[in-house]
């Protein structure tokens, strides 16, 4: 029956895509972040929902002549379009087996592809905000439910990830909800209705606890960033301090004496097994990095076994940083970016995904500055703030190839061509009026 | 109670999904208005036509 109701409600959305693609995009990043799969359980659950989203899209784009889309031209796209190439060329020649690579690859060339697709059709601050929107009620449903779970056991239990998602683990999915979190506290003031509002404020505070009953080490690093950040890029501090201390204080009475020593361990990396499991991730990927600079071991390869293996005999050449290893039948995944990236595509992907990044911060922090219209620099902030987290965050988790990151870049490159245009109608109004 | 939510979840993205359609449409209706009231800009092959007409006539002697 909720199959049924689920694809009478679904089928909107494909109709819409069609006659409207900008509406698809919308839907697609629902279903990127709400995962309907791990509802259904009927004949709803083997449906492709974001693959038929995704073709209706674009053969949307195809029958729509639509006024207000852009064309792909630009450079950091360009950039985006380098490293999936890169990504391609090391696949070809992995080190591991040819399938798993690949597999990733094509979650990333969805990704790219999504990205595209937002810089083409995201044009408006109409078509931003509501993408937002569809993107926050998505991630909203499943914050909703973990963090109600740890609030109702009273911090006993452990979020652990959300299946068929990249958020498939504890930390990885702190770090997905720390990236929407800056966008929460950006839609808040932007929402015209009290309930969604309310909902909206709910959801963020319940992101924070999301993060704290993850148990991420990393994900608790980084929600002290994002909160460091909003207090400085908001307007109602004194606010944000009330609302800071206020969880803070109930975070604390409710995290159980588990949560407490998990955290405690931060201070004693350099005898946590975990902690000395991704340094020996990043030896080993520094290896492969140095044995094949310009392609790496390919995407996922420095997993398997024996790629681990056999990169693992040349590990002291790096015990000055430490000497106290995992033992080699146990490969783990890199848990940093820059060192997912580095193993699996050499120096070339890295410095590659580094100009991804950089050039993005700059743009943000650029447009956060001096941008024509006021709501272009609050979003700059946000997704300022969004960068800035997942570098520092994701130093410790693997989500290189995270879609919702490169969908940032591209609602970054939307923000400029709006900031652009903003700028040639003033100056064709002061023209104008001057003359 | 999960499914509930879920399909509130749902139905409230296809509620925002149906608004911004709507202002979407206004958007390109303005959008459209502003391309069509711009002077539509002459080809470069019809203005260096043209020109040679001109040209044309004022050597044969014909009044433009």
């Amino acid at each position: 029956m909720k199959d049924l109701i689920f694809v009478l409600m679904f089928l909107p959305f494909v109709i819409m895509a069609l006659r409207n693609p900008f509406i698809g995009l919308c839907g697609w990043a629902w279903t990127i972040m709400a995962i309907p799969k791990n509802m259904l359980w009927g004949f709803a659950g083997d449906l492709r929902l974001t693959y038929i989203l995704a073709i209706a899209t674009i053969l949307g784009m195809f029958f729509d002549k639509d006024p207000l889309k852009k064309p792909l031209v630009n450079g950091l796209f360009v950039l985006m379009v380098l490293f999936l190439i890169q990504c391609a060329i090391s696949n070809t020649f992995t080190l591991g087996t040819s399938a798993s690579s690949w597999i990733v690859w094509s979650d990333f060339f969805k990704a790219i592809l999504f990205s595209g697709l937002c810089m083409m059709l995201l044009t408006t601050r109409n078509r931003i905000e509501t993408f937002l929107m569809a993107l926050l009620l998505g991630a909203g449903f499943n914050i909703f439910f973990e963090g109600l779970k740890f609030l109702v056991t009273a911090g006993n239990y452990q979020i652990i990830g959300i299946n068929n998602s990249m958020m498939t683990d504890n930390n990885l999915f702190a770090l997905a909800v720390l990236i929407v979190l800056p966008l929460y506290m950006y839609m808040i003031p932007q929402v015209k209705q009290k309930y969604v509002k309310l909902g909206f404020t709910g959801l963020a505070g319940l992101a924070a606890v999301c993060v704290i009953g993850s148990f991420s080490r990393g994900g608790f690093i980084g929600l002290i960033i994002v909160g460091w950040q909003i207090f400085l890029k908001t307007k109602r501090k004194f606010w944000f301090i009330v609302f800071a201390l206020v969880f803070a204080s109930s975070a604390l009475y409710i995290a159980s004496a588990k949560w407490t020593n998990r955290m405690q361990t931060i201070e004693h990396a350099d005898n946590d097994s975990s902690f000395l499991g991704r340094v020996t991730a990043w030896k080993l990927a520094t290896l492969a990095a140095l044995d094949r600079p310009l392609i790496g071991a390919g995407q996922d390869a420095i997993q398997h076994g024996w790629v681990w293996a056999y990169y693992y005999t040349d590990i002291h050449q790096f015990d000055f940083v430490t000497t106290k290893n995992t033992p080699v039948e146990h490969p783990k995944a890199a848990h940093s970016i820059y060192f997912q990236v580095l193993g699996d595509t050499g120096f070339v992907g890295l410095i590659l995904f580094l100009l991804i990044l950089g050039k993005s911060i700059m743009m943000s922090n650029q447009l956060a500055k001096k941008a024509e219209d006021e709501w272009v620099r609050q979003l700059s902030k946000a997704i300022n703030t969004v960068f800035i987290v997942f570098m520092i965050s994701g130093a410790l988790l693997s989500l290189a190839y995270y879609d919702l990151i490169y969908a940032m870049v591209s609602i970054l490159i939307c923000l400029s061509r709006i900031n652009q245009l903003t700028k040639i109608k003033q100056e064709e109004l002061n023209y104008a009026t001057s003359s | 109670m999960s499914s509930v939510v879920f399909l509130i979840s749902m139905g409230l993205v296809i509620y925002f999904l149906i608004l911004g359609n709507k202002q979407d449409r206004l958007d390109r209706e303005e959008a459209l208005a502003e391309q069509n009231s711009k002077p539509k800009k002459l080809k470069r092959h019809t203005i260096s036509a043209t020109t040679s007409t001109i040209e044309h006539n004022i050597n044969t002697g014909k009044k433009q």
